[in-house]
């Protein structure tokens, strides 16, 4: 418990103003869930996902998708070993407990395709080998919205793949007031020390299976996606994956308050995040409009579908 | 005590307590007949103590007076019973209205205040059982109504004097809620009652201890200004409804006749001495005079409250109904009722002319035909006015004719004989007519009497009924003429130039009209009355029947109960779409149904934030509901969070909840219940 509470203030003394958000982000690393960062560029995403990675003391890696960027460049490539006169697996980037893929849909469908198999089976395969990847495995994206210059929108089995969505807003006047005095653009705030260690991870998740989801927080859940697929508006629903993140996010969520029970207040907190990119609504895809519309549909569902007591 | 009690007390609230407190005065004076001494005394304390309260003048050591006075008032109490009325009723008011007083004027503590309150309310009771009056209505809704300020405003004081930490023990909308409820409530459960509890009559029981009142003008012996005096009186007497009146008959025309006065000494008359006989009873009607084959018309009286010596009956009545107890008659037209009775309705046939070919009674004796000693201008009178007649009715037409010029009908210069009134004055009111046209039949031989009763009234169309009042009181001739009593009247009819004419408006009309109803179907309604009514009503129901078949065209087999079983297919249809068709909403019918109950004090903990529209919707938690609604009572917010940890606890948790967590969490359910803001508070 201690070390949850000193990995949260580590994260939030970079990032001001944001507990809601740093909450979620770390409810999903300690739910196993990768996690997708967007908003405009300058809002902290990166910022955030360094000082997840930072806090943490394993491997981090970071790659930066640009639209030249290959599969290769992401997972790893076969190379002829001269002296062993054999292929040898050189592990790319993404052979890391957090990986940090910044700008995601800046890259071609190709290389955001390479990810599929590592964020949704934490394995690799190159050519006929496959190679497990290490464990925490943890995919930090970002991502600029669609309407910005250069995008590729991210396909919706990609999309699927990540747990949370998070949109960091612009910060609170306090919080930005207080970031202009302290901060210049050539001493950025980091050299977080890290707080934790893989094995520790590995601990805390295993208490966080083991919070409580009574039946009728379950069934609530399952209330909300199904509303989710039966809305008029809606093209695709959230996936069974989206219920199972819902979940565990809820009781990530509910073990960083200190409890051992998920309330309905967990689930309506994290349902946005992880249940709004899941959410393809009818008309054309990639619209300007429909991540908010989204929202809109999330919110009025939230409101209707009615939670246990 | 003191100036920051009453400060802490919304004036509307003091003022609403004062009033219930002395609204169970105002029943018992207005309605009953408890002693007004001692009611002057509780009123006057009641004053003194309000007034003193307003101005909040201390009132340290006075209490010590408080016991002395108590012991007087219960001696009091006592003298009165043992040495005095000898009344228990009025022994034990009394000790009620002193122990009410020295309250008044010395409280001490809060719970002063509740025994005034329980007071006040024992003495309304007082006056519900006791009284037969309409305005009771209005006292009851004000009492109640009250009755929620002044627990409200006591409620505050002992927040106040307690020390203001206690949570108030009942809301007070809740009260004023309830008491509305059951206002509504009780009218509606006592008319259901009324209609279908077999009914007494009683009105009867409750007049003996209603206010009674004497009337003067009808009794043994009558001066010459008896009736006139009463006229003043514009009060009701009597309401009289005609359910069957034979063809010419006029309700305002007729004379209802409460006495006859058959020995005149000058100045005074009086009955003819006869014995007294009881007046037969064929089944329930008492027989005034033998059955006649003539058209009858029917009369049913309600009497107001009122003590009177004689049975008022129309000429001509034929037979009575009521429960009137053994009448008696001295067989010259006089009916007195038991003694102590109290008839406060009953019903009358009537016939106005009466048959001719009836056996002829026996012609009264010659105390019809005596005047007054030293009468001989009279005798020339009626030889010179009644010599050109023939028979006995031509002449007492003549009599009468002859006060139709010269006379004025005056109350102020009147005089004082019948000779003055003949011969000099020619002016007097209609004691002076009746007398003066009476001996003039008697000195012309024709046997006459004086009769005082009512004469006519006033028709309120509002109800279909006769209204008479005092003011129609009035005194007239009889003549033996043709074997029968004839009525004959000298007075001339003045309309509205009578000085005792008042029309009542329409709006009075309105309020006569519900006291009647009041009368005759709440005061005065009996087990008869309710059968009649009924069997009515069920009569009435089949034509209704018949005509609304005949005007849908429908084939009369078509029996009611075929009718009844489509009406029930019909709901039953109705009710199963009922509960078929509950969720409106897209969402909202698919709640959980494996979801355990939830436990009571939750449930209306959770009520209570939907009533104050704290739910925004059926998804908002009642998390987010507590916490937006205290947050603006930071007094509850500690109590918010231990609630909502145990709740969570226990609606959430692995494991439920020890016996005394959950005693804990239905106790702070039930403080946020009662603490929080009616209103929303942003």
């Amino acid at each position: 418990m201690d070390l949850v509470f000193r990995l949260r203030t580590n994260i939030e003394t970079v990032l001001l103003g944001k507990s809601r958000e740093v909450e979620l982000a770390l409810a999903s690393f300690l739910a196993g869930g990768h996690i997708l960062l967007e908003d405009i560029p300058g809002t902290g995403k990166t910022t955030l996902a360094r000082a997840i990675s930072a806090s943490i003391s394993g491997t981090f890696r970071r790659i930066q998708f640009t639209s030249d960027l290959l599969p290769q460049d992401v997972v790893g490539v076969h190379i002829f070993d001269a002296d062993k006169r054999s292929f040898t697996f050189s592990p790319g980037p993404l052979f890391a407990n957090i990986v940090l893929a910044d700008e995601i849909n800046r890259s071609n469908p190709r290389a955001q395709s390479a990810l599929l198999e590592a964020m949704g089976e934490r394995q690799v395969s190159v050519d006929t080998k496959t190679y497990p990847l290490p464990d925490p495995f943890l995919v930090i994206a970002t991502q600029n919205p669609f309407e910005l210059h250069g995008t590729y929108p991210l396909p919706e089995s990609q999309l699927d793949r990540f747990n949370l969505r998070i949109r960091l807003s612009y910060p609170d006047r306090e919080s930005e007031l207080r970031l202009i005095r302290e901060n210049t653009l050539a001493s950025a705030r980091d050299g977080l020390l890290p707080v934790i260690v893989p094995e520790q991870t590995r601990q805390i998740r295993a208490l966080v299976e083991r919070v409580t989801v009574r039946d009728s927080i379950v069934g609530y859940i399952y209330r909300i996606v199904e509303a989710t697929r039966q809305h008029p508006l809606v093209r695709l629903g959230a996936s069974p994956r989206g219920a199972i993140g819902l979940k565990s996010t809820s009781q990530a969520l509910a073990f960083l308050a200190g409890r051992d029970f998920v309330t309905p207040g967990d689930v309506q907190k994290t349902a946005k995040a992880t249940l709004c990119h899941r959410i393809f609504l009818k008309g054309e895809p990639g619209e300007a409009s429909q991540a908010d519309a989204g929202d809109a549909i999330l919110a009025e569902i939230l409101e209707a579908v009615p939670s246990p007591v | 005590m003191g100036a920051e009690r009453r400060a802490r007390i919304p004036a509307i609230l003091w003022f609403s307590l004062r009033a219930h407190w002395a609204l169970g005065l105002l029943p018992l004076a207005f309605l009953t007949e408890i002693s007004r001494p001692a009611l002057s005394l509780a009123a006057a304390a009641f004053a003194a103590g309000a007034v003193l309260d307003w101005n909040e003048s201390p009132r340290r050591g006075w209490d010590r007076a408080a016991s002395p006075l108590l012991v007087a008032v219960c001696a009091a109490a006592a003298g009165n019973l043992f040495a005095g009325s000898g009344d228990l009723l009025a022994s034990v008011s009394l000790l009620l209205l002193g122990v009410q007083s020295v309250k008044f004027l010395l409280p001490k503590t809060h719970r002063d205040g509740w025994q005034l309150c329980a007071f006040s309310f024992l003495e309304f009771l007082a006056a519900a059982a006791t009284t037969t009056e309409i305005q009771f209505a209005g006292f009851l809704f004000l009492f109640l109504v009250l009755s929620a300020g002044a627990m409200w405003a006591l409620q505050v004081e002992e927040a106040a004097e307690t020390g203001g930490a206690a949570a108030p023990r009942a809301r007070p909308g809740f009260a004023v809620l309830l008491l509305l409820f059951s206002a509504v409530g009780g009218l509606l459960l006592t008319a259901a009652l009324f209609a279908v509890t077999p009914r007494i009559g009683i009105g009867q029981f409750l007049r003996r201890l209603g206010n009674r009142e004497s009337i003067t003008g009808f009794s043994n012996a009558i001066s010459l200004r008896d009736v006139t005096s009463v006229k003043v009186d514009r009060r009701v007497v009597a309401r009289i409804e005609f359910p069957a009146l034979a063809a010419g008959v006029s309700p305002p025309g007729l004379y209802l006749r409460g006495a006859t006065y058959a020995r005149f000494d000058g100045t005074r008359w009086s009955r003819a001495r006869r014995p007294l006989a009881k007046v037969p009873k064929s089944g329930i009607h008492y027989v005034l005079s033998p059955p006649k084959a003539v058209p009858l018309s029917s009369a049913e009286i309600f009497l107001e409250p009122m003590d009177r010596p004689a049975l008022f009956v129309y000429a001509g009545a034929v037979s009575l109904e009521g429960t009137l107890g053994e009448i008696r008659t001295d067989g010259q037209g006089n009916y007195l009722p038991a003694e102590g009775s109290s008839a406060v309705r009953y019903r009358m046939l009537f016939s106005r002319e009466e048959s001719r070919r009836g056996k002829r009674s026996p012609g009264p004796d010659g105390v019809y035909l005596t005047l007054p000693p030293a009468s001989d201008g009279i005798r020339d009178l009626a030889t010179l006015v009644t010599s050109q007649g023939s028979s006995d009715a031509e002449r007492a037409e003549l009599a009468r004719r002859f006060f139709l010029s010269g006379f004025r009908y005056t109350l102020t210069d009147t005089a004082s004989s019948v000779e003055e009134f003949l011969f000099r004055k020619k002016a007097g009111f209609c004691e002076h007519y009746a007398t003066a046209l009476t001996l003039l039949l008697r000195a012309a031989g024709i046997p006459a009497r004086v009769a005082a009763g009512y004469q006519g009234g006033e028709w309120s169309d509002v109800g279909n009924y006769l209204i008479v009042r005092q003011s129609d009181a009035h005194a007239w001739t009889e003549a033996w003429i043709g074997g029968r009593w004839v009525t004959l009247d000298a007075t001339p009819i003045l309309g509205e130039n009578s000085p005792f004419f008042a029309r009542t408006g329409m709006f009075g009309m309105y309020v006569d009209w519900s006291r009647q109803r009041w009368i005759k179907y709440v005061v005065n309604y009996s087990l008869r009355m309710q059968a009649e009514a009924a069997s009515g009503g069920w009569l009435a129901l089949r034509r209704s029947g018949t005509r609304i078949r005949r005007f849908l065209g429908m084939p009369a087999g078509l029996s009611g109960r075929k009718i009844a079983a489509f009406g029930l297919a019909l709901a039953a249809l109705f009710l199963a779409w009922r509960m078929r068709g509950g969720g409106g909403s897209l969402f909202s019918g698919r709640k959980g149904a494996g979801d355990p109950p939830l436990p009571r004090p939750y449930a209306r903990l959770l009520r209570r934030l939907a009533a104050g529209a704290r739910r925004r919707s059926a998804g908002t938690p009642l998390e987010a509901m507590l916490r937006e609604t205290v947050a603006g009572t930071p007094a509850l917010l500690s109590h918010a969070d231990r609630f909502l940890s145990l709740y969570h606890r226990d609606r959430f948790g692995p494991h439920s909840l020890s016996a005394a967590e959950s005693a804990e969490a239905a106790r702070l359910a039930d403080l946020l219940r009662r603490g929080l803001p009616r209103t929303a508070g942003r």
